[in-house]
């Protein structure tokens, strides 16, 4: 499965990066919104694990991009806010799951199973 | 005489005037507050009549031009009780002329303009008497007889220029003329000084006359008084009438009544006066019996003229006539300008309201001066050859004293009716014109001669009911005034005084746009100041009385009717006013718990604002502690469950794992040193040195900046401020934190005093803020590398708590800058605001 992690903390992004690729999966990784929509466009993703609070274009505005491409991928969001106004937000704008900051490895790699079960 | 003399020395007393009056307008102002003016004003009433007339009347008929004089005299007695009440309901109601009182008392539309045009119609000979006295004596002097050329009309020219000039600046004609008043003073005083000089020379070169009369028996008659009883009762009728007509005249009421500044200057104007009367008086008998014994040829009222000249002394007959030029001048422009306010306040007002150009009315004020002194001018080219001075103005004094019967009943009787006053005045004009008016027109061949004898013996304009041997003048004083006091009385008797007229009440807002509108800014302004206190119904009548003085009463009536409504009557007065003050106690009531509302919701807002404002402080602090919690979780898990990691990846992950660690625990420390601070604590403000502060926070952030290989520079001025000192090394820890963090290899902080205020700046040569951020970086969960995101927002509360600002400058790499109040500002004892 290729999956796109979209975080703008290198700390999230190295463990996930490794996490993930240890299960099997192709990772490509972007720290801004610009960057993940840059990947989309240049290739097809199965997933996107997505962060709310990026700099400058956030989650939602990658969200509401990302729902306009062709061949959309499933969207993970991740946030530390946890806000149930968020979460519900995110499943409005499409976004297939939400976990909340913070999160044991296990819970994502499931998820992330279960979403790359379900295609 | 050099008749160029004559013309230059008339044109520079004319002149001479009108400085007279600029004076009396700019710097002379004071004189125009004395008594004495006021009293020298008054003897307007002394006109060309006056200075020549008199002593031709002498010279023909004896003494009794003496009962013009006496007239003035006893009416000015009666001063507590008639010219008080004037000068008090003058003042009240802004009143310019008898046509207004009588308007006001009353209330009659047809009152007002009845009086103003018979007014003006009637006092036509008396102005042109002057224009003749002015035009006789000057052909007098130039030595030919016929015909009246006009120097008249240049003369009639300048003076309704004069009365234009001084007289119709503003619209509000109840406002006073200083200069005008004081040029009439002036004129007074030249006329009575010119007249006693001319006397006093004529009997110093001539001697007494009064013994040579023995020798001549023709002129013993002018010093014995009249037989039987025509004469008493000319005399007596004379003495009513012109006391009649001192009270009357349009004239007298604006010099005494309208230009009166102070009401206690009647106390010298009632003996002084009628000591300026006896003066003036003193030298025209003596004149007269000169003129008959010397110029038993000449024209008697030129004898004032002519002795002077038969003495050889031009200059004292040069004197003479300017005594003359101003007896007649003083007259024509008061007597003129008082027309005018008449004939545009009641008969021209109304028509222009009508045809919406009531702005123009002062231009058409003067405009009436200029017709008044032209139809003056007609009537002296038509009919002024045919009658001496005297008579003509007697017939205008008759016309005047036709107000007397409304006036005066007016103002003492309350008996007296609408209806009443209306036929009075109506009788006694027509009776009027009958006997005098018409007949004078006859006289100069005007109207057919057979008009004097009437359509029947009884009928005859000079004898009514046959009565014969009075002379015309007592004969149709007598007539008129009989009949139009008779009517007054009798049709007053047999109506019904109608209840006042209803009065309105209005608001003072709508009140003030309409005088704004009619009169301009100033009298709004000023009826404004008067009428911030007073009722609906008080104020109504203050601005009818505002508008009445310069529009006329009747148009005043009119343009308030837009305005204003019907006061209720008054037995509902008390209920209402009743009514009205419990629904102000009411509003005030609603206003008071309004008030109490808005404080509550106020107090509600603060606390949602402060409860909000922890709500937000408690989100920014989980969010920032969740990313490094999720990191430290992930990596410490790997590291758990990958024991075959390379050690490569290990180190990577246990130098991720130490980082995030750190940013944990500065976060924390952080947020503690920010509770800390607000925790109940209240500013603790104390006298600071700012750059010993600075240097102490660069001290303590030296280590981070060693381990990143940062240059830190400092300019430093010494400033002292009055402020919390731990709160300010707080921000300083913070900026400079986040200035490490960003910068490449340089930091630097400054500190200077500008306009009462210390400013810090902290400099970094790092990337700087993306330009979409830079609203963004003081608010919380706004962090771009790493930072915790809480510095800035923490950084920004503090300095907000101190009374000072922070903000995030322009430029290359990044400068934020915030500033410190020197003093107390305000009292705000949390920073979390």
């Amino acid at each position: 499965m290729r999956i796109l992690v979209v975080d703008d903390e290198e700390s999230i992004l190295v463990p996930l990066e490794f996490l993930l690729k240890k299960a099997g999966h192709e990772v490509v990784l972007a720290r801004t919104g610009e960057e993940a929509l840059e990947a989309l466009s240049r290739g097809a993703f199965d997933l996107m694990v997505l962060d709310l609070m990026l700099p400058g274009m956030d989650g939602f505005a990658v969200l509401e991009r990302a729902k306009a491409l062709s061949q959309r991928p499933k969207v993970l969001v991740l946030t530390a806010r946890g806000r149930e106004a968020d979460r519900a937000k995110a499943l409005a704008l499409g976004a297939e799951a939400f976990m909340a900051k913070p999160f044991g490895i296990q819970d994502l790699l499931s998820q992330v199973e279960e979403l790359a079960g379900g295609r | 005489m050099n008749p160029l003399l004559l013309l230059l020395s008339l044109f520079l007393y004319l002149g001479l005037l009108f400085l007279v009056a600029l004076l009396g307008e700019g710097r002379g102002r004071f004189l125009v507050q004395s008594p004495w003016a006021y009293t020298l004003s008054l003897a307007v009433y002394a006109t060309a009549w006056t200075f020549m007339g008199s002593v031709g009347r002498a010279a023909m008929e004896g003494a009794s031009f003496l009962p013009i004089y006496l007239g003035p005299t006893l009416v000015l007695l009666l001063w507590p009780f008639l010219h008080e009440k004037l000068l008090s309901l003058a003042r009240a109601h802004r009143l310019t002329s008898w046509a207004d009182f009588l308007y006001l008392r009353f209330g009659h539309g047809l009152l007002g303009p009845l009086a103003a045009a018979f007014l003006v119609v009637g006092l036509l000979p008396y102005l042109a008497l002057q224009l003749k006295a002015i035009a006789q004596a000057f052909l007098f002097l130039r030595g030919e007889e016929e015909p009246l050329t006009d120097i008249a009309l240049p003369t009639a020219l300048l003076l309704a220029l004069f009365a234009i000039l001084f007289g119709t600046r503003r619209l509000d004609p109840s406002e006073r003329h200083q200069g005008l008043v004081l040029a009439v003073a002036f004129e007074s005083f030249v006329k009575l000084l010119a007249l006693l000089l001319v006397g006093g020379v004529v009997l110093w070169q001539l001697g007494n006359p009064f013994p040579r009369v023995q020798g001549h028996p023709e002129l013993l008659p002018l010093l014995l008084p009249q037989e039987g009883l025509t004469g008493y009762l000319e005399w007596a009728s004379l003495m009513v009438l012109s006391g009649l007509a001192f009270l009357f005249l349009p004239r007298q009421f604006h010099v005494s009544v309208v230009e009166n500044t102070d009401p206690r200057h009647l106390h010298l104007a009632a003996w002084a006066f009628p000591l300026y009367l006896l003066f003036i008086n003193l030298p025209v008998l003596p004149l007269a019996l000169w003129g008959r014994l010397l110029l038993p040829e000449g024209n008697p009222d030129l004898y004032v003229l002519a002795l002077p000249l038969e003495l050889g002394s031009a200059p004292l007959a040069l004197l003479a006539f300017l005594g003359g030029v101003s007896a007649a001048t003083a007259m024509v422009v008061v007597e003129s300008l008082a027309l005018s306010i008449l004939i545009s306040n009641h008969l021209l007002s109304p028509l222009l309201l009508r045809f919406r150009a009531l702005g123009s009315l002062l231009l058409w004020r003067r405009i009436s001066i200029l017709a008044v002194m032209l139809l003056a001018y007609l009537y002296f080219r038509l009919a002024g050859e045919a009658y001496a001075l005297v008579a003509m103005g007697l017939i205008s004094f008759v016309a005047v004293a036709q107000l007397a019967p409304a006036g005066l009943l007016g103002l003492f009787w309350k008996g007296a009716t609408p209806q009443g006053a209306l036929a009075g005045l109506l009788g006694g004009i027509v009776i009027w014109a009958y006997t005098l008016f018409l007949p004078a027109l006859a006289r100069s061949g005007w109207l057919p001669s057979f008009f004097l004898e009437g359509p029947h013996p009884l009928l005859s304009p000079e004898g009514l009911l046959g009565i014969r041997g009075l002379d015309p003048v007592t004969h149709g004083f007598l007539a008129s005034l009989t009949l139009n006091l008779a009517l007054t009385l009798g049709v007053s008797l047999f109506t019904r005084r109608e209840a006042l007229q209803e009065e309105r009440t209005g608001e003072v807002e709508e009140l003030a746009a309409l005088l704004r509108r009619v009169l301009g800014p100033e009298a709004e302004e000023s009826f404004r100041h008067q009428a911030r206190a007073l009722p609906g119904r008080e104020a109504a009548g203050l601005a009818e009385t505002l508008l009445a003085g310069s529009v006329g009463p009747a148009t005043a009536k009119l343009l308030l009717l837009s305005v204003t409504r019907e006061a209720p009557p008054e037995a509902l007065r008390e209920e209402v006013e009743e009514a009205a003050r419990e629904s102000r106690e009411l509003r005030a009531y609603a206003q008071a718990l309004e008030e109490a509302r808005k404080e509550l919701a106020e107090a509600y807002e603060r606390l949602k604002a402060l409860d909000q404002a922890k709500d937000e402080l408690l989100a920014a602090v989980s969010h920032e502690l969740k990313t490094p919690l999720t990191a430290v979780r992930a990596l410490a898990e790997i590291l758990e469950a990958n024991p075959d990691l390379s050690e490569e990846e290990r180190g990577r992950f246990v130098s991720l794992l130490a980082k995030e660690t750190a940013r944990l625990s500065r976060l924390v420390e952080e947020i503690l040193a920010y509770t800390r601070l607000q925790a109940g604590v209240p500013l603790a403000r104390s006298p600071t040195d700012l750059r010993a502060l600075a240097e102490e926070a660069l001290a303590l952030v030296e280590p981070l900046a060693r381990e990143r290989g940062i240059t830190m520079e400092s300019h430093l001025a010494g400033v002292q401020a009055l402020t919390d000192r731990d709160r300010v090394l707080q921000v300083l820890l913070n900026l400079l934190h986040n200035a490490l963090r960003h910068a490449r290899s340089r930091v630097r902080l400054e500190l200077t005093l500008t306009n009462r205020e210390a400013l810090f700046r902290v400099f970094d040569d790092g990337p700087g803020v993306p330009p979409q951020a830079r609203a963004l970086v003081f608010e919380p969960f706004q962090s771009f590398s790493g930072g915790t995101g809480l510095g800035l927002f923490l950084a920004r509360r503090l300095v907000e708590s101190l009374g000072g600002r922070i903000w995030l400058e322009e430029g290359e790499g990044a400068t934020f800058a915030f500033t410190l109040p020197l003093e107390v500002e305000h009292e705000d004892s949390g920073g979390g605001r």
